[in-house]
Order: C-alpha cells, then sequence, then structure tokens
C-alpha cells in the first residue's frame, strides 16, 4: 500500500496510544469552532493531532469531508512521519536531511488506479463554499487553505511544491499568498508572458509529503523526487485534469484543486495570523482560478493551524537545513534550535568550541542559510539551546556586552516580521555566550556524575 | 512593513492593512461583515519596499479582483 494520509494516521495510532483525538461531532471549520477546539487544547497543553470527522463547508451545509489538524506540535509526531524511531531533535534533523539525499523519480500510474481521481468536479459545477475551510484566527481575512501548491516553471516539467496560504474569495476564486521563492520566480516568468500558471493545491497528502515542501530546495531540483526520498518510495503521480502531463498531480492526495494563478490580476488578501503569532496585515496578493476538484470518497483537508505551534513547528525542514549549513560550517555544533528558541526569529546553537571565532562562524552560517533568523545566541555544549532558563545562564556568565555582542546591518530581513519598517532588510545579532578557550575561566559549579551514583536519593526518601 | 489600522463604514469595526494600500485606488476587504470599500480621506504615504515584489509597474481598481457577489460601497 503507498503511502498516505490514511496510513500516516495508521502509524501514528499505532505508535502513540490515543492519537489522533476524534471529534465526532459536527463543526462548522469557517465559524471559528476548529479553531477554538485546537487553541484550547494548545492552551492545555495538549498537542495531538485532532481529527475532526464531521464537518461542514464555507455555505454550513453537511459535507463528507473531514479534517485534520496539530500534525506538527510534538517530534513524536514528526518521528513518525519521518519513519524514526529517535524523537531527538538532531536525530530528527539527520534522519530528514539524510531522507531528503535519496531521492527518488515519480510513478507515473494510470488513472483508474489514482485514489484522487476517484471523484472529478469539473469547472462549471464547482463551488469552493462546498469545502471545508478554516478560520484561524480573529480578524483573519476570511476562511483559509494552509495546502502544498505544485507548479512547474512555465514550459519545463520540473515540479515545485511549496506551502501557500490561500484565503476563500469566492465559487471559483482564492487569494494566495506568495513568498519571493521559487513559485513567486515561476509565476513571474508565466506574467511576462502574459500567461497563467497551473498550479495543483494539495488538501492533504502523507505528513511526510506535507514536510518535504518546506525543504529549501534548489531551484533545479524535482520536488517530487525530494518527496519520494522523504516518504521512502516513488511519489505515485497521474496527469492532471485540466493541465493533463504538463501538471502531474500527488495520485495519493486526498483532494486536489487544479486551477491556475491569473496573469495581471490581484486579490486584496488577508490579514492572516502567522507563524510569528501575530496577524499579519490586509496585503495585495495574487489570485488563484480554480477548474477541478478531483478527490476521494470521505477526503481529510489537511490544515496547519496558523500563528499556533502546529504553524511554527512547521517549519521543522527548514529548521533541519538551518543545522546542515551551520553543521558545514562548525563541525564542532553539537545540537541547535530555532522553532524551541522562544522564536520565532531566534536561533540558540550549542557546540563544542575548540577555538575563539568559532561561534561566530557558526552565527554567519545561520544567517547566511536564512531570512528566518536574525538574533543567533551562541552557547556551550553542555547548554541546551531548547532550554531558555540555561540560555540565559550562559548569557548572564559568558558575556559582556562590549565584547561579546556584534549587531550586523542591511540583513536580508523576513517580510512577516513585524518589527520590520519600510524595507525587507533589517538589523542582525549575534551573542557570543560560549566560555573563552584563549584564558582560564572557573568550572561550572555542580557535582560528577560518579559522585552522584553513589547516594541515590532511594537511599534517603523512601516513600 | 508599516501598517495603518483601517475602520470599516459599515460595521465600524477596525481592520489593519499594508499602508501602502492607502495610497491606491482599490478597495480594502472588512474582514468582520465582508464589505468591500475604498478608505475615504486616509492619510497618504510613501510607496515601501514590503510590497514591491507584488510585481506590476500600475496597480488599481481594474487589476483588482472582486467576487461578483461583493458588498461594495460606493464611492462617496
Amino acid at each position: 500500500m503507498s503511502k498516505d494520509l490514511r496510513t500516516w494516521l495508521q502509524d501514528l495510532g499505532d505508535r502513540i496510544p490515543g492519537e489522533p483525538l476524534r471529534v465526532s461531532k459536527a463543526v462548522r471549520p469557517s465559524s471559528f469552532e476548529v479553531a477554538s477546539i485546537l487553541h484550547q487544547l494548545e492552551g492545555e497543553g495538549n498537542l495531538s493531532a485532532v481529527l475532526f470527522e464531521k464537518v461542514t463547508s464555507v455555505k454550513g451545509e453537511p459535507t463528507d469531508f473531514r479534517l485534520l489538524s496539530h500534525t506538527f506540535t510534538t517530534r513524536e509526531k514528526l518521528a513518525v512521519s519521518l519513519g524514526s524511531k529517535d524523537t531527538s531533535r538532531v536525530a530528527l534533523f539527520e534522519k530528514f536531511l539524510d531522507l531528503g539525499r535519496q531521492k527518488r523519480k515519480v510513478q507515473v500510474i494510470p488513472l483508474a488506479e489514482a485514489p484522487v481521481k476517484e471523484m472529478v468536479v469539473g469547472e462549471e459545477s464547482l463551488d469552493l463554499a462546498d469545502l471545508p475551510i478554516m478560520r484561524h484566527n480573529f480578524h483573519d481575512g476570511g476562511p483559509y487553505l494552509t495546502p502544498v501548491v505544485v507548479a512547474c516553471a512555465p514550459g519545463k516539467e520540473r515540479p515545485n511544491t511549496s506551502w501557500n496560504r490561500m484565503m476563500y474569495v469566492d465559487s471559483h476564486h482564492l487569494a494566495i499568498y506568495m513568498s519571493p521563492r521559487h513559485l513567486w520566480m515561476y509565476f513571474q516568468e508565466a506574467e511576462a508572458a502574459d500567461k497563467p500558471l497551473p498550479v495543483a493545491v494539495v488538501l492533504g497528502h502523507h505528513i511526510g509529503f506535507m514536510l518535504s515542501a518546506s525543504a529549501l530546495v534548489p531551484l533545479d531540483e524535482d520536488e517530487y523526487e525530494v518527496a519520494g526520498g522523504i516518504l521512502g518510495e516513488p511519489l505515485r503521480v497521474v496527469p492532471s485534469e485540466v493541465y493533463g502531463p504538463e501538471l502531474l498531480v500527488p495520485a495519493d492526495a486526498e483532494a486536489v484543486i487544479e486551477g491556475e494563478i491569473v496573469s495581471q490580476r490581484r486579490s486584496i488578501e488577508g490579514p492572516f495570523g502567522e507563524f510569528t503569532g501575530y496577524i499579519g496585515p490586509q496585503r495585495l496578493s495574487w489570485l488563484f482560478r480554480a477548474r477541478a476538484i478531483t478527490r476521494r470518497p470521505d477526503p481529510i483537508v489537511h490544515c496547519a493551524f496558523a500563528a499556533h505551534l502546529d504553524h511554527l513547528y512547521a517549519h521543522f525542514p527548514i529548521e533541519a537545513s538551518i543545522f546542515q549549513r551551520v553543521k558545514q560550517a562548525v563541525a564542532g555544533v553539537k545540537d541547535l534550535t530555532w522553532l524551541d528558541s522562544g522564536g520565532p526569529f531566534h536561533l540558540v546553537i550549542s557546540l563544542k568550541k575548540r577555538t575563539e571565532g568559532e561561534p561566530m562562524r557558526a552565527a554567519l552560517a545561520a544567517l547566511s542559510a536564512s531570512n528566518f533568523i536574525k538574533h543567533v545566541i551562541v552557547v556551550d555544549e553542555d547548554v541546551d539551546p531548547a532550554n531558555a532558563r540555561e540560555v540565559m545562564w550562559a548569557i548572564a556568565n559568558c558575556v559582556q556586552a562590549d565584547s561579546r555582542i556584534t549587531l550586523l546591518n542591511n540583513l536580508q530581513g523576513h517580510l512577516m516580521d513585524p518589527s520590520l519598517r519600510q524595507e525587507i532588510k533589517g538589523a542582525g545579532l549575534v551573542i557570543d555566550a560560549t566560555r573563552p578557550v584563549d584564558r582560564p575561566y572557573p568550572p561550572k559549579a555542580g557535582l560528577p556524575p560518579e559522585i552522584l551514583k553513589k547516594f541515590p536519593l532511594n537511599d534517603y526518601l523512601r516513600p | 512593513m508599516d501598517i495603518a489600522y483601517v475602520k470599516c463604514p459599515q460595521c465600524a469595526q477596525s481592520f489593519h492593512c499594508d499602508a501602502h494600500l492607502l495610497e491606491l485606488t482599490i478597495s480594502l476587504h472588512c474582514p468582520h461583515c465582508d464589505l468591500y470599500f475604498e478608505p475615504q480621506g486616509a492619510e497618504k504615504k510613501k510607496a515601501m519596499g514590503g510590497t514591491a515584489f507584488i510585481g506590476l509597474a500600475k496597480i488599481d481598481r481594474q487589476i483588482i479582483y472582486l467576487p461578483s457577489s461583493a458588498v461594495k460601497k460606493p464611492r462617496s
């Protein structure tokens, strides 16, 4: 059986008893009902995946769709997605990077064998308001899909996959936001020739496929092949209904909206809750026109819960790519975290320092790897980068502000950073909170394991 | 990017937008009541880098898609 969202749910349940949580009561995603449930679960520290089994459409009518969220919120679930037994952060980085290198060519299968082609809705009869689309945060401009979007460069067959938020506009239109990366470049090229850009909007697939879409992959790589690597098997694909073999779509997806990003038109889009935890402003975005929907019976729409932990942790592949770049620059890097730094624009690196200057080299590698990073704190290997108390302890004890803090100007920033004003560039900060190795420094207080072993607590504190 | 808060003339609730939008002759969309309206008397601001990558030389109401069902307040 090929991997899909259903096999992922099966694996999840086998590995983590009690997951996913199932909500059998009918809910209306476009009226904050799903968001309210997820928000409260997160507030209680319950980060289980949640499968909503009865969801209504944007129109408020019953559907045969289901909706799944909170799929990225824990490392245990990432481990299920990657087929990893080890759930440590570094082990997951290495697993993801290793799988991504084992690219596999796609397997084109006959239309009749493709689950996603079991039901086909053509342009005349489709209505996007028949879908269950979630409204994530108060102030959001409308209901939003959080799909993986597939597109090929004009005249090319190599697919790009990316996450793009898409706001419901009307029966045939969604507003799509594109960061200035690969999809945006493809559209620029198409629009320069006054042509639309065909895209496939994938509403649900194995979480490994969804993760592969946020990997930092060079422009010239086939991202379906990367997805095959992450899945550990070739991605099965079929020609799209509207564009044929020009645009291959994942055969094991839950549902796919086929359509195009319209040339010479734009749409008002947003506000939208971002991974930063802030609501991004209403802005000009691009216009997507739907031309067909293909789907399975009882399809599961996957939603990353925007502006919440689920959304932040969906960026795990980027964190893994940063780890790779920093490790290449400084071999003594032991661990790092962006997503658990209290972020979303901080990075904490722990390393075994051998010479002065290595912390700055590691920090610059991170800053060059991703514009998600603007503040880098470097600590010694005995400090857990995800433990804010330990990191602050290192800063308190190892930093003199006039020599261990470096400010960088004219750094490319991130469009979603609410502190940026008129430009996409801003400032960077590096804090070297490592102990010096070029002069004597006091040892860390505490007791070594060999002494602790002599005095086990149970010998003194019996119930 | 710099943002501006806009008050909806229909429901009186406010929302925020890219401040650059206020210098364009386009409708904004109230997320609270679905009204499309062109803000009146808004402060004019200098174009900003944050939206430069949108990619069209001229942006006006002709290029902005509005749903046919849009509740739209006419210019006064």
